[in-house]
């Protein structure tokens, strides 16, 4: 199982907010399918969700693409998280967020990620994100 | 030099009774640009150090920036990216973010947000935000 698989389906909270349909996932390039969840609607429409819940999904996934990249599962954290938003998603809308590791660099992992509408193909948003290898944070064990 | 944003409107934007403030657990402080989010177990990130999840920092952040321009400009704004460096570990505890202005265009403006838990002079994060102004001539 990918490091992301594990992560969403191991009882996380933020797992319980996202209906995730399907996992592509090979080293460190990763994409994650789901749904839209209407807990993170900020617009006085009710539909339209906040730029945060593209910030939370971006940030896992980019960090799960730095695990699925690793020989060895090592703690990480992430340092730079920098996200451009574009359009809002809609509560319900198919959407597919993924993630490729462009590289490590003295314990550095550097990661570039999109979230795109699968209804419409359109781009909501992009990000790039640096990650901490090896922190001091508790191991959790090797990879299975 | 950035200066501290004044006098809180006396009707806040509706995101504040929307379903993004409700998970975050917003809470507008007393002092202008100021917001806690109210610790919950839906924030953590990293079970096992019990830290809050980045992307809820982040959250956080840009919706402090947002919440604190409308405050100023008193017109819609809208969030175009957030460049956040994490500073410190967070733990499994209230959050405080303080946003201040930057510069302001006719339609763009610039917010830095700090965030903090034990003491504003620790830092966990601080987030650089762009934001759209709209419908101000």
């Amino acid at each position: 199982m990918h490091p992301i698989e594990r992560f969403f389906s191991s009882g996380h909270p933020l797992a319980t907010y996202l209906d995730i349909r399907r996992y592509d996932a090979n080293g460190g390039s990763v994409a994650v399918h789901f749904d839209a969840p209407a807990a993170f609607v900020a617009g006085p429409d009710g539909k339209t969700l906040h730029s945060g819940l593209a910030t939370l999904i971006l940030d896992s996934v980019l960090g799960g693409a730095v695990m699925g990249a690793m020989e060895k599962i090592q703690p990480i954290a992430t340092v730079g998280l920098t996200t451009q938003h574009m359009r809002r998603p809609m509560a319900g809308e198919k959407l597919r967020c993924s993630a490729n590791v462009e590289g490590f660099h003295q314990g550095v992992a550097h990661v570039t990620g999109r979230l795109v509408s699968e209804d419409d193909g359109q781009m909501l948003s992009t990000a790039t994100g640096t990650f901490m290898i090896g922190t001091r944070a508790t191991p959790i064990g090797e990879r299975v | 030099m950035n200066r501290p944003l004044q006098d809180p409107p006396a009707s806040l934007p509706s995101f504040l009774t929307s379903s993004m403030a409700e998970w975050l657990g917003l809470v507008v402080e007393p002092r202008p640009g100021v917001y806690r989010m109210k610790f919950a177990e839906r924030h953590i990130g990293n079970p096992w150090i019990r830290s809050i999840h980045g992307g809820a920092v982040g959250s956080l952040i840009e919706a402090s920036a947002e919440l604190a321009l409308a405050e100023i400009v008193g017109n819609p704004v809208e969030l175009q990216s957030s460049a956040i460096d994490y500073l410190r570990v967070t733990k499994d505890a209230d959050l405080w973010a303080r946003a201040e202005l930057v510069r302001q265009g006719r339609r763009l403006a610039f917010v830095d947000v700090w965030c903090w838990q034990d003491s504003e002079d620790l830092p966990v994060a601080r987030g650089s935000c762009t934001l759209r102004i709209f419908g101000a001539g």
